[in-house]
């Protein structure tokens, strides 16, 4: 397994002599593959999930497109549970930090009146809410929700979806999808 | 203030000497700590903001207002090791760095949450993230638009994510303009935010 991001500055200071310090040397390597390699998932939807009308549901991911997570402490994306993205606990240095979150939400042809909606929320952990798209559902409905979100070892981001269409449920399409990337220390 | 990126290669080629530089090292460790936690922000509004309907045209220039901010405390955030992009109102700056470099690609993301208004199958909400150099204070220009957003058929509680990467000097600002032709004044409310942060080194 590899190691997280590790402050090199905390292992060597250059500047108290000129011998490289073996340790410092490592740190570097093995931030430089973190950073360039850093935590990262995509999940999707590999089959239509129905919504029923007027119930907040989170979308069920049906694969992982990439997830590198077993690099640095285990899958940020487990099929057993399968709603969630989730910030792995690494073995050496830490995971933590500021995260880049972009959620692709395509919705089926069912069409609403202008007064009926759909949105779609990223929610990071039980209930708080990171960025939501909501808009009227009088036309088709293609959402891409971004956000830059700050995250600790083990929490974790789901997609929850409602709608108000009156004739009945709405399809959420396979190809709709939740990708999460560490972009830096928080 | 901390170092921001300044190329290591600049201070010591270490196939060249066969020496290590103890300059170099510190140069690594500042790059490394630059590229782990660079400049960002995230701004956001903990008040609503009155906006005006406009009565003709909701695309015409002069119908949009600039989205003012009010805090950077959690869940926003402000790194200032590399200089402050913002202190009150509505655009923030990309600081100039006091060793190396902070200009680069930046990656923007805004999310506006609309008030509980509702309105007619042709009304719009307009959103453009705006970011460049304009001595002008950022007017509202198409060299500045960096990506759109749009709401057809305003329902109530809509809320619009826009997101664009660009190229970004020293002293380059960043501002949301927005329009909205509903009956009726709307307000953007508290919890919508706009962040900036450094991705690279612009190509």
């Amino acid at each position: 397994m590899a190691d997280s991001y590790v402050s090199a500055a905390g292992v060597h200071n250059p500047s108290a002599g000129v011998d490289i310090d073996e340790g410092w040397a490592a740190t570097i390597n093995a931030n430089l593959d973190f950073l360039h390699n850093p935590p990262a998932a995509k999940v999707r939807l590999d089959t239509a999930q129905a919504i029923t009308n007027a119930t907040d549901e989170y979308l069920s991911w049906g694969v992982a497109d990439f997830d590198n997570g077993a690099l640095y402490g285990g899958a940020l994306w487990d099929s057993g549970d399968a709603t969630k993205l989730t910030v792995p606990t690494a073995t050496t240095g830490s995971n933590a930090g500021r995260y880049l979150a972009c959620a692709y939400i395509y919705w089926g042809s069912e069409l609403g009146a202008a007064s009926e909606f759909r949105y779609a929320r990223i929610i990071d952990g039980a209930s708080t809410v990171v960025a939501r798209e909501s808009h009227s559902a009088v036309t088709y409905g293609r959402f891409c929700i971004v956000s830059e979100v700050v995250l600790s070892e083990g929490d974790y981001l789901r997609v929850q979806v409602k709608h108000d269409i009156s004739t009945g449920d709405a399809d959420v399409r396979a190809g709709s999808y939740l990708a999460l990337v560490y972009l830096g220390v928080a | 203030m901390a170092d921001s990126w300044d190329d290591p290669r600049a201070t010591h080629q270490p196939t060249v000497s066969g020496t290590t530089d103890p300059d170099w090292g510190d140069k690594v460790n500042a790059g490394l700590a630059f590229i782990a936690d660079p400049p960002s922000i995230k701004v956001r509004k903990t008040g609503n903001q009155a906006i005006t309907t406009a009565p003709s045209d909701v695309l015409s220039t002069g119908n949009y207002v600039k989205v003012s901010w009010d805090a950077t405390s959690a869940p926003g955030w402000h790194n200032t090791d590399y200089g402050s992009f913002w202190t009150s109102g509505s655009v923030l700056t990309v600081p100039t760095a006091s060793v190396g470099n902070n200009k680069g690609r930046y990656l923007l993301v805004c999310h506006l949450i609309w008030s509980n208004v509702s309105g007619a199958a042709t009304d719009r909400i307009e959103v453009a993230l705006c970011a460049g150099s304009d001595a002008g204070g950022l007017s509202l220009s198409d060299a500045y638009v960096q990506a759109r957003g749009t709401s057809p058929g305003v329902r109530g509680n809509t809320e619009i994510v826009v997101t664009a990467e660009c190229n970004l000097f020293h002293g380059s600002e960043i501002a949301v303009w927005v329009a909205h032709n509903v009956g009726a004044t709307m307000n953007i409310e508290a919890g919508s935010s706009l962040s900036a942060t450094w991705i690279g080194v612009a190509p």
